[in-house]
């Protein structure tokens, strides 16, 4: 795909705030319980890009799924510094949006276009919470 | 979101800085799932196992929950702490667990939460009837107080859940309104006899039906009207485990759903699934067992066991022993357990070998099993589903009966 050199996307917001890092794409739904493994902070065994780290970066995925027990992970792995700082996703779940707001990261959905294939991992995006808009440098 | 005078104080922080945070958390998830207002909640269900620093910060200046009625779910997987030493959990892991649920346990007495620590809070006092709304964890706990008592629960998480117990209010969306409670899926049986299968065939059947029916409301058509709760149990909660089902009428017998028509709210069904015999054969082979292959451990108690699973099990071990190779745990309430040992139950099953525990027997979040467990056996398929994704362990789903049988052989035989 061409890539645009700086584009500004619109999105819903599910919880606010600013920061700016490089993106993780994911294609398929994600969850902290059976997807991310707690000691290293990366997407685990038997996943499709396990090894993948995810800690200090910006999770792009098409929504969440699963357990009712994935906030206790989210959180533990943040304590352990090694959650994913923002999340970004076509559509959230319950559970992903709850992670998001239990460790108040910044969080949106309904973004313009498609982002699991506008973005790529590796890429520097920011993610402005606040006001509800993504800018792809 | 609309709040009350109260609900706004809350959210300013004039009822405390722990107060506040749970109602910023709530109005959060509210706003971003369309919620117009707060709904105030009759019962809690929490999880016991909230990360100690979480659970302090947000109950700080709390003398009472505002939920009255609140009890916990299951210990950690395959964590009691009374008996992790006979069950042969490593010392690492429990010792870690223990010095944890200490920290977690001046909360629960603080704020007199009933220390249950069971996944079926129905049965130890947490009593719910129709149309309540609750704020309950767990997964099959959510599903059968919906689906069977009529209570009002949503699909939620160990944060909303705290959330409600310390300001008494959940966001009023989801499986709280009446029009979303309605059946999206019809589910028929093709050459089942229900009246004659067994609890272990439920569990299979359901497994098979929460694959097809993923998040979809559904009704059952087609069972018997006479079922126990161990049957209504085994049918209902692996929706919840191979699907995300939130609710499951049994027609002419749940509360919400006197007929399918009912339950349907008058409106023709999506989608129809049927389960018959080969259905169910299939989904038995998912976790099969080899001739002839040692077993170390047998689980029981996924979701926990009544009074009168135990008293079945006890008779099928009565006056045998468990193999010296191989391990039983079975996984209760301490209440329950109480009415089994004056029944004698507990006695036959302890003499047999058998170790009971009060946590998760599915090892959720990450339990730890004894070093030396490479093969385990159970009678639960939400068990098998977890244990096998959490551990490194091969896991075998059977009857109750071929469980007991490998405890005491040590070898599972087909």
């Amino acid at each position: 795909m061409e890539k645009v050199s700086r584009m500004i996307l619109k999105g819903r917001v599910v919880n606010g705030g600013n920061i700016s890092g490089e993106a993780v794409v994911l294609n398929i739904p994600f969850s902290f319980i059976g997807d991310f493994d707690l000691s290293s902070g990366c997407l685990s065994r038997g996943h499709p890009m396990e090894g993948q780290s995810l800690a200090g970066k910006i999770l792009v995925c098409p929504t969440g799924k699963g357990g009712t027990v994935a906030p206790y992970i989210a959180y533990e792995a943040m304590k352990a510094k090694i959650a994913p700082v923002a999340i970004l996703c076509q559509k959230a779940d319950p559970i992903l949006a709850l992670c998001a707001i239990t460790i108040d990261i910044p969080m949106m959905d309904r973004i313009e276009g498609d982002i699991i294939h506008q973005i790529v991992t590796g890429d520097r995006v920011q993610v402005l919470g606040d006001t509800g808009m993504v800018i792809l440098d | 979101m609309k709040l009350t005078n109260e609900e706004e104080e809350m959210l300013a922080g004039k009822k405390g800085r722990g107060t506040q945070k749970a109602m910023s958390i709530l109005v959060k998830f509210g706003d971003a799932f369309g919620a117009q207002r707060l709904a105030p909640v009759a019962s809690s269900h929490l999880w016991a196992i909230d990360p100690p620093e979480f659970l302090l910060d947000i109950t700080d200046s709390l003398d009472t929950f505002r939920v009255g009625n609140t009890t916990t779910h299951p210990l950690p997987g395959f964590f009691d702490m009374d008996t992790w030493q006979e069950m042969g959990v490593p010392e690492s892991f429990a010792k870690a667990e223990t010095e944890l649920f200490a920290k977690r346990l001046s909360v629960y007495k603080r704020l007199n939460v009933l220390q249950t620590f069971t996944c079926l809070p129905t049965l130890v006092g947490n009593s719910i009837i129709q149309g309540q709304i609750i704020s309950w964890m767990g997964s099959g706990a959510q599903l059968m107080a919906n689906s069977l008592s009529g209570a009002r629960a949503n699909r939620e998480g160990i944060t909303t859940v705290l959330a409600a117990a310390i300001t008494g209010r959940t966001p009023y969306m989801g499986l709280l309104l009446p029009e979303n409670r309605l059946a999206k899926a019809v589910v028929r049986f093709k050459g089942l006899d229900t009246a004659n299968c067994t609890d272990t065939d439920f569990q299979v059947i359901s497994y098979y039906i929460g694959e097809k029916a993923q998040d979809k409301n559904i009704v059952i058509d087609g069972l018997p009207n006479n079922l126990a709760f161990e049957s209504l149990k085994s049918l209902l909660v692996p929706l919840a485990v191979s699907g995300a089902v939130g609710i499951a009428h049994l027609a002419g017998i749940t509360p919400e759903a006197p007929t399918i028509d009912v339950a349907l709210g008058g409106e023709k069904a999506r989608d129809e699934i049927i389960v018959g015999r080969q259905e169910m054969l299939e989904t038995y082979a998912k976790y099969p067992g080899r001739d002839g292959e040692q077993v170390d451990l047998v689980v029981f108690g996924c979701p926990h066991l009544t009074v009168n699973e135990i008293g079945r099990i006890a008779r099928l071990l009565h006056g045998k022993k468990a193999s010296s190779n191989t391990r039983l745990w079975l996984g209760s309430a301490e209440q329950i357990l109480t009415l089994a040992r004056r029944m004698g139950f507990v006695d036959i099953i302890e003499k047999a070998g058998g170790v009971f525990a009060r946590c998760c027997m599915a090892g959720v979040p990450f339990g730890r099993l004894p070093d030396e467990t490479r093969v385990l056996a159970t009678d639960s398929i939400k068990a098998a589903h977890y244990i096998s994704k959490l551990t490194r362990a091969r896991v075998i789903f059977g009857s109750t009966r071929d469980c007991i049988e490998s405890v005491v052989t040590g070898v599972w035989k087909r």
